[in-house]
């Protein structure tokens, strides 16, 4: 039994209900009493051994048929002792409250409002429990509680406003005209004001709507202001105008169907979405990858990884009023979307990692092509660093903007680049290495202050790294499979299924049913450009994931909004959203 | 030190030397003539697309011009978002031979992610290159057999040669399990 989970057992005997060690890979999981919560979790907290400074994520699973309904889950993880562990607590149907520990992690606020708001769990001392992705008058539920549909309440064709496809289409509403009475409620309120309200000067708080329809919030996000003149006392995000429920879709699809979905996730970083989930499922299942495979999958994601931080380095720029960086950026981008494009037909969403391995392998010339990219790159770097790293506009816009000291970072559960901003070198790359990070050489820049030059000049140095890594990995790129060789997990190359009556077996089963992975759940982070990406997946053997979890980097940062923001102008709201480097898409899923 | 950083100062030197950047294109670009626009002029000018693009589907026939599909409902089992119907039924006076009857493929649904492509194990489907699909009526993007098979026969000139078993699993939905080629071992 691993000492960790043996001084916790003693420490707390009757608060601590279990400790065991899950899975192959032996992940360390608790089961607690709800009320001792907020106690045990400070303890894990302050105590030097375990120092689990960083809280992961929270959720919650369903389990209609069990006597304590729903079960909490924290994903806990401690930067300096380097482990995790999954604290559980189960609540009962009737009266589903556990206590909050907002006051032990800040990053907690906004996980635990996503859990009451996709699970109806309370969290008793929560300091603003609302619902969070879905509308604040969504009278409809629980979306993730196992007794709502997976296809949701009413389907697409039902809902009188969407056209059938099957039915002719109706006759169009005259001409895009707003009617009539649509304006009257605006008008008349303007009539209604009483004839003697003669405006005075006085002095009040201001509260200013940014986005959701605002170029750049980086997709729809909308922040409520409150200011002082033209500073901010209180942002508050208001955020799932782009959720599509992907967690619960999951629940209703096979393993390999989800890979196509995580594409959509963060859309400017597929590879590395796609990786995380494979890699979440390999882990469930415990197979292995073939080392040409994890090489390919390792220069894949590192291309991506530059993809997204060039994506970031021009929108950012672009943000703040410098034009030409944007236009550099997306040439360089292209090059590389190119090279995707050939490697797997797609540009954006490339649905090019699969269970076990990769789809398809690379060719000559598109080695070639890459080695080409890479000779250049330096210069294309050096470019932008004329462009940016001095320039007094750049350094007045960014420097000792959005400072985030080190500490808080970590206590909102801040990950990626904007942890590694502040000084924490936390990459989960080096900390838990997978792929073929552990095979190469390469460094994790930190930054000093915490504020948004430093946080620039990480993704810029973390560009340069990446180069060297995929050098590297193309070096020792070795001969071989690019997927697994498991029937009952991966389907049979296509010539076989042509030819092999066994194989075409396995195909159908595999296409039609899914494969059954063995009961179980697992955690799997992965290092994203945004920060760290994690899924956990419960599995109670069937080929739909009982339960799949996404903690997205973004939905995390985002968080720590309100704490970066106060203080600073209207004008950095839009340095500040970009300096999370956020989309949209995988923040609210 | 001190002096240098007064006079880089004064003088704009870092907006200077991000200029020199931004005006040595231009006049590379317009000038000098000697760098070439990275970007294209759309839709006067088109990029080429690597045959692996994973555009429009279509369905596939073999040379004698009969459909490959088998009607077997792979694809529709495989595909994550619900875009493929197909309604099969058996082929006329042989009773072991199927088909699809009708073959629906709601396009304004469909993800691009090939699954269904990989799950057809007689290679009835492919994808295409074509992407300028935009329409006015989005039921125009529903598509049947006529139009899936139409897309196949535009794009893919060449057809692949029929032989009565040339798969031993079309064989299998046939049950002619004598004529099967050798198996690789
Ligand atoms: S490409 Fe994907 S989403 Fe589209 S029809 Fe095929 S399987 Fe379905
Ligand atoms: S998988 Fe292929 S053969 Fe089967 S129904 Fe689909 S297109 Fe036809």
């Amino acid at each position: 039994m691993n000492p960790l989970l043996t001084k916790l057992k003693d420490r707390f005997p009757d608060a601590v209900l279990a400790v065991r060690e899950e899975g192959p890979y032996k992940d360390l999981v608790a089961q607690v009493k709800p009320s001792a919560l907020p106690a045990i979790a400070r303890f894990l907290h302050d105590d030097p051994e375990t120092a689990f400074d960083m809280l992961s994520d929270i959720l919650s699973v369903d389990y209609p048929e069990d006597e304590d309904r729903f079960e909490v889950i924290y994903q806990l993880k401690s930067l300096p002792r380097n482990h995790r562990l999954r604290l559980k607590a189960r609540v009962p149907e009737d009266n589903p409250t556990i206590p909050t520990v907002t006051s032990v992690w800040k990053g907690a606020n906004f996980l635990e409002r996503e859990v009451y708001d996709l699970m109806g769990i309370t969290f008793a001392g929560h300091p603003d429990l609302r619902r969070i992705l879905l509308p604040e008058d969504y009278e409809e539920g629980h979306p993730l509680r196992k007794d709502f549909p997976a296809e949701g309440r009413g389907w697409r064709s039902t809902f009188p406003f969407l056209p059938r496809l099957d039915e002719p289409a109706s006759p169009a509403v005259a001409a895009g005209e707003i009617p009539e009475e649509q304006h009257r409620p605006f008008l008349k309120e303007a009539e209604g004001l009483p004839e003697d309200a003669q405006p005075v000067r006085r002095q009040e708080e201001l509260l200013l709507n940014m986005g959701p329809q605002h170029p750049a919030t980086h997709g729809v996000l909308r922040v409520v202001l409150e200011l002082e003149g033209e500073r901010i006392v209180k942002a508050t995000p208001d955020l799932g105008y782009l959720h599509r429920g992907v967690e619960k879709l999951c629940e209703g699809l096979t393993y390999q169907q989800i890979i196509p979905h995580t594409d959509r996730l963060d859309y400017v970083c597929s590879m590395t979405n796609n990786y995380a989930y494979v890699r979440a499922v390999e882990k469930l299942l415990n197979i292995t990858v073939p080392p040409r495979a994890e090489y390919i999958r390792t220069i894949v994601a590192e291309m991506q990884r530059i993809i997204g931080h060039l994506f970031w380095l021009g929108t950012q720029a672009l943000d703040i009023g410098a034009m030409t960086v944007f236009f550099w950026t997306f040439r360089e981008r292209e090059v590389l979307l190119d090279l995707f494009e050939k490697l797997c037909g797609a540009r954006l969403t490339l649905n090019y990692y699969r269970i076990g391995g990769v789809d398809s392998d690379f060719t000559p010339d598109l080695v070639q092509r890459l080695h080409a990219f890479l000779d250049t790159f330096p210069d294309h770097l050096r470019e932008y660093d004329d462009l940016l790293l001095t320039n007094r506009i750049w350094l007045a816009r960014t420097k000792n903007i959005a400072v985030i000291s080190a500490e808080d970072a970590i206590n909102f559960g801040c990950t990626g680049p904007v942890l590694r901003g502040s000084g924490v070198a936390y990459d989960v790359r080096k900390a838990e290495p997978y792929g073929a990070y552990d095979k190469v050489e390469w460094e994790v820049p930190i930054g000093k202050n915490g504020d948004t030059y430093d946080r620039y000049w990480v993704r810029l140095e973390e560009m340069r790294q990446s180069a060297k890594i995929i050098r590297q990995c193309l070096q020792l790129l070795p001969d071989g499979p690019i997927i697994a060789d498991v029937p009952q997990v991966i389907p049979p190359p296509k010539q076989k299924v042509m030819r092999d009556m066994e194989s075409l077996i396995h195909h159908f089963i595999i296409f039609t049913q899914g494969f059954k992975p063995p009961k179980g759940e697992t955690y799997c982070a992965s290092e994203a450009p945004k920060g760290e990406l994690g899924f956990f997946i419960v599995s109670d053997g069937e080929p739909k994931p009982y339960r799949l979890k996404i903690r997205s980097p973004s939905f995390v940062h985002l968080g720590a909004f309100d704490h970066m923001a106060r203080g600073y102008l209207i004008a950095d709201t839009v340095t500040i959203f970009g300096t999370y480097d956020i989309v949209m898409g995988e923040c609210d899923r | 030190m001190a002096v240098a950083q007064w006079v880089k100062t004064l003088t704009f030197y870092e907006i200077l030397v991000g200029m020199k950047a931004t005006i040595t294109v231009l006049i590379q670009r317009i000038i000098l003539r000697n760098r070439k626009a990275i970007t294209l002029q759309y839709p006067h000018e088109k990029r080429e697309l690597p045959g692996t693009y994973r555009g429009m589907i279509a369905l596939l026939r073999y040379d004698d011009g009969t459909d490959k599909c088998v009607g077997c409902d792979l694809c529709e089992s495989a595909c994550p978002s619900r875009v493929i119907t197909v309604i099969s039924s058996e082929v006329e006076g042989e009773p072991m031979k199927r088909y699809a009857k009708e073959y629906y493929m709601d396009m304004t649904r469909c993800l691009f992610c090939g699954l269904c492509v990989q799950a057809c194990p007689v290679d009835a489907l492919a994808m295409t290159t074509e992407y300028e699909w935009a329409k006015y009526n989005k039921r125009d993007l529903r598509l049947n057999k006529e139009q899936l098979l139409a897309l196949g026969d535009r794009n893919f000139p060449v057809r692949e040669k029929k032989l009565e078993f040339q798969h031993p699993n079309v064989a299998y939905f046939n049950i002619g399990h004598k004529n099967l080629p050798p198996k690789e071992s």
